[in-house]
Parts: structure tokens; C-alpha cells; sequence
């Protein structure tokens, strides 16, 4: 754990010292500051953070494939992979220890959109509980997104291929919620695999250990692939 | 320090390291020579854990590199042929955390990292980030990271390369500096650099081991002949029939790629082992009128000894091993 602390820290530095972490703070508040506005105070006049959340779940998708596609793919590209590798570090130390540094920018950036219902308070009387689990939401849906995109990033050596297919892979979960419409068992099954019905479900201020087990079976999922593709990639 | 037995290493069809076997005692510093694409990399990759072997087996102090690969890590310091490090970070974050990643006590960090810093020789450029520094100083850098956690092992892939000379030299005398102390590895394709620093050279190539001796043993076992460079000015068949003529001259080769200055020629006389034929050349070559400009024992060189053992032409002789 101490291994993977200190690959953290290393990720999250450069991170903060590259543009990657403003300009994806910029775009996110850009984006979701604009449909704030849009949705709270221009058109339903309701002090919810619902809309704004709602419109987060896509939102998060670029921002997971920005956040992670150099992570494995830049260290693959640039050879440095290969100090790293023949360092004492177990390969899912080095995995969990980019994936965390991943959530951590995440979260702040997700944090500087605590102003929104900062407003909401002084112009109206939100209910906290559901904002609370909102935001709760929001971080699992990312985590989930995070660690697909640490996935892709293990698959290519090209950071932009690495964000094409976490890209593919995640709006084609989201949108499998389309698939929902055919109704019966299928279109249950298609609504529980979008994430819809978890997200649905704590931006509606409801925890429901059905949903945090089927985030945490996806992370776990992804991460423990992401390991094993690494694994691989020393035997080619 | 090291033990290598039948090592191999395929990719695809591919055969990079073909059943190598040698060992590196404590302390000494070991030239791994060959051509390009010769099994170098690969070899210094098994060794360092990076890629499993094929078949065959590698330890470093007693830990098999793939059932022990963690306990191998903590001994050994690597430098890749590219030199791959984070170009974003400073130089001493960098070596911070490669401290800290190589599990450097807290205590003892500050210390290490100043003394690394100053034996590399990077106390000027220590707060300037990598992507700007000259190839000569990432080299260092490089170093510097192999050096952390002071591994017993070092295994230092090509680290001239792409240097000038003065570098050359400074990182020539760090490495034998080095060898005080480390075991260490140089992989080089820059045969002077090996006559200078190292005890002893493993030949590879096409991934099979040539050769595993000292430059001295090579030598002797590569000369065939007492050899001596002369340069000559005039008519070439002239001297040619002089100098078959003196007793127990085997051959004259003429070395067209050698200086023709003031128009003398140089040719490499070989004569057979046991004798002495050089009063009886500059007296054949007088009497012949011609002029002889130089005259002096030619010895094989590195390059010559490389040549003889991995050249194509020369295959079967180049079989040899001690």
C-alpha cells in the first residue's frame, strides 16, 4: 500500500504540473456550470442538484478518458515503463496506486463544483440528504469510469487510442440504457449494466447496496484486468 | 554474483538470447558485448525481471529472477539503453521518489540522495527538470536512479551512447569508480570503452555466447601469428617478392584502409609464432630499395578479436571459447 501511495503522489504531481489537471477543471465547471444554470435557475426553478447530476453522468465519461489515457500508455510510449517495472513494486501496487491518483483529481474537481449548491442554499432550501448522495453518486460513477480508462491505458501505447476505446466502451454502457425500452428481463438487464439505475438511485438520495456492490465488481473488474494486461505486455 | 545457465529468449520465431550460460563474480565489472540486435537488451531485461526468460535460468546473489523477481529488484540498479525517465519532473523529485519507491529509510534519504547527487555530479543541475537537461546529464540522471538504494548489482545498458567525448570519458571513469564495490554489468557496443574498464567481456552473438574471457586471454587466443605493421614506400610486387623470400614469413596482408601518407603503403607481415623476422624485414626491404617509413609489432585489437568472432566470414573459426 506504501508502494502504491508513492506512485500516487508521483501521478498526482505531475498531473497538477502538466495542463491536464486545469484544463479539465476548466471544461468541467465550464460545461456543468453552464447546465446549472440552464436547467436550475433558467428553466425548472427547483432547488435540486438533480439535473445538474443527471447531465454529470455523461460529462464524466470524457473526463475519465482524459484523466487516465496517459497513464500506462505515456509510460509504454516513452520506455519509462520498463525502470518501473524492474523496481521493487508488485504491478497491482503500481495499478491501484495510478487509479488512486486518478480519483483523487477527480474528486477535487468534483469538489469545485460544491458552489453549486452552495447557491442553491441561499436562494432555496435543497434538500441536503439527496444532494449528499448525489455527490456520492457522482464519485462512484467516476471511480467505475476511472477504471476503465486505467484499463484502456494499459491496452495502447497511444494515449489517444487509449481514450478512444475507454470512449467506446463507456458511452456504449451508458447508452445500453437505450436497450432498456425493449422491456422484460433483457431490458432490466441492459438498465442495471448502464449504470442508470444506480445513478438514478443515489441522485434520487437512495443507497442501495445492490448498486455500491455492483461499482465496486466493476472497479475491482477493471483493475484486476488492467493488472493482468500489464502481466501480459512483459511476456510479448 | 550473477549465474547465468542455458538462457533463451524467443519472440515469435525469433531467437534473441539462444542458451547462454556465464556467471559475474563479486566485484568485477563485465563488458557484454555484440552487434546490434545481438541479444544484449534482452539478456540485461531477463536480469533485471523486466521480461521472463524463455527457458533457462538467471540469479543474481542466490535469487532466481523469475520465482524471486522481487528480492532480485532490491539488488539491482538499471540503466535502459534510451534512458527512460519522467521528463516532466525536476532532478532531485525524481530521485526522491525513486528512494522512496526503492524503499530508502526515511532517515537515511537526505543523505543518500547528496551523496548519489554529488558522486554523478549533478549538484548544478538538481533542481532543473529532466526534459531540459543534455543527453550527457539524463545520462547521469540515469545513473544517478541505478545507483539509489545501493544495489549490489549494476547493470548498465550502453550508457555511452550519444555522448561527447569529454562525457565518454567522465562517464567511463564514474563506472570504473563504480566498480569499487558494485558488481557490474556494461553492455557496449564501443570496444575501446571495454579494454579500459572491464575484467572481463562476454562475446554475444545472433544471441549465442562467442566468447567469455579477458581482452588479454582473447588476444593470445586469437593471434595465429607474429604480426608486424610496416609502412612501405614503392613498388608493391617488389617488396611482396622481398619479403617471401625472408625465412619464415607466412603472409603479407596490405591494409589499403590504413594512412597512405607521403606515399608509403602499410602492410601487416605475418610470420610464424616462434620467430623473429623483424631484423630480417628492414633488412629485406633495404636491400630491396625500397623505403621503410614504419616498422612496429601489431597486436589484435578489440575491434579485430570482435571481428574475428562475430563476422560471418570468419564463423567457424570464431567458434573457439575458453
Amino acid at each position: 500500500m506504501r508502494n502504491a501511495t508513492v506512485i500516487a503522489t508521483r501521478e498526482l504531481k505531475s498531473y497538477f504540473a502538466s495542463p491536464v489537471a486545469y484544463a479539465v477543471g476548466f471544461f468541467f465547471l465550464l460545461i456543468l456550470g453552464g447546465w446549472f444554470y440552464f436547467i436550475t435557475v433558467a428553466t425548472q426553478h427547483e432547488a435540486s442538484m438533480k439535473g445538474t447530476l443527471e447531465v454529470l453522468s455523461y460529462l464524466c465519461i470524457p473526463v475519465a478518458a482524459v484523466i487516465t489515457m496517459h497513464l500506462f500508455s505515456e509510460e509504454r510510449r516513452s520506455g519509462t515503463i520498463e525502470l518501473l517495472m524492474t523496481y521493487p513494486l508488485q504491478d497491482w501496487q503500481v495499478v491501484f496506486g495510478k487509479y488512486m491518483a486518478s480519483i483523487v483529481l477527480y474528486a477535487f474537481v468534483l469538489a469545485l463544483t460544491f458552489q453549486y449548491p452552495v447557491f442553491l442554499g441561499i436562494f432555496g432550501s435543497p434538500d441536503w440528504g439527496m444532494v449528499l448522495t448525489g455527490y456520492i453518486g457522482a464519485l462512484l460513477l467516476g471511480a467505475s469510469f476511472l477504471a476503465m480508462g486505467v484499463l484502456s491505458s494499459a491496452l495502447s501505447k497511444s494515449s489517444v487510442v487509449a481514450a478512444i476505446i475507454c470512449l467506446l466502451i463507456l458511452f456504449g454502457l451508458r447508452f445500453l440504457s437505450a436497450g432498456s425500452i425493449i422491456g422484460g428481463a433483457l431490458g432490466e438487464v441492459f438498465y442495471y449494466l448502464s449504470f442508470s439505475g444506480q445513478y438514478n438511485n443515489f441522485s434520487n438520495g437512495l443507497i442501495d447496496t445492490r448498486d455500491i456492490v455492483y461499482v465496486a465488481t466493476f472497479i475491482l473488474f477493471s483493475l484486476f484486468v488492467a493488472v493482468r494486461v500489464i502481466e501480459i505486455n512483459r511476456w510479448k | 554474483m550473477i549465474e547465468v545457465n542455458n538462457l533463451s529468449k524467443r519472440y515469435g520465431s525469433l531467437k534473441a538470447v539462444n542458451n547462454i550460460s556465464f556467471t559475474v563474480e563479486k566485484g568485477e565489472i563485465l563488458g557484454f558485448l555484440g552487434p546490434n540486435a545481438a541479444g544484449k537488451t534482452s539478456t540485461l531485461r531477463m536480469l533485471t525481471c523486466y521480461i521472463p526468460p524463455t527457458s533457462g535460468s538467471a540469479k543474481v546473489n542466490g535469487y532466481d529472477v523469475f520465482y524471486d523477481s522481487m528480492e532480485v529488484r532490491k539488488r539491482i540498479g538499471y540503466l535502459p539503453e534510451h534512458v527512460p525517465l519522467y521528463l516532466d519532473m525536476r532532478v532531485n523529485d525524481y530521485l526522491d521518489f525513486v528512494s522512496r519507491v526503492k524503499n530508502v529509510g526515511q532517515r537515511d534519504r537526505d543523505q543518500l540522495l547528496k551523496n548519489v547527487i554529488g558522486r554523478c555530479g549533478l549538484d548544478t543541475e538538481k533542481s532543473r527538470i529532466i526534459g531540459t537537461l543534455s543527453k550527457g546529464y539524463r545520462q547521469r540522471v540515469g545513473i544517478a536512479q541505478a545507483l539509489i538504494g545501493d544495489p549490489e548489482v549494476l547493470l548498465l545498458d550502453e550508457p555511452t551512447t550519444g555522448l561527447d567525448p569529454r562525457q565518454i570519458t567522465e562517464i567511463r571513469e564514474l563506472i570504473k569508480d563504480l566498480g569499487q564495490g558494485h558488481t557490474v554489468v556494461l553492455s557496449t557496443h564501443i570496444l575501446p570503452e571495454v579494454s579500459m574498464i572491464c575484467d572481463r567481456v562476454v562475446i554475444i552473438n545472433k544471441g549465442k555466447l562467442v566468447a567469455l574471457d579477458s581482452v588479454a586471454n582473447l588476444t593470445k587466443a586469437l593471434t595465429k601469428s607474429q604480426m608486424t605493421q610496416i609502412n612501405v614506400k614503392g613498388e608493391s610486387g617488389r617488396l611482396m617478392a622481398a619479403l617471401k623470400a625472408v625465412n619464415g614469413v607466412l603472409a603479407v596482408d596490405k591494409k589499403p584502409d590504413m594512412d597512405i601518407a607521403d606515399g608509403g603503403v602499410t602492410y601487416v607481415v605475418h610470420a610464424e609464432l616462434d620467430s623473429d623476422v623483424r631484423e630480417a624485414i628492414a633488412r629485406a626491404i633495404v636491400n630491396a630499395g625500397l623505403g621503410l617509413h614504419e616498422m612496429r609489432p601489431y597486436t589484435l585489437s578489440l575491434e579485430d578479436i570482435f571481428l574475428a568472432l562475430t563476422g560471418d566470414d570468419v564463423k567457424g573459426k570464431g567458434r573457439k571459447r575458453n
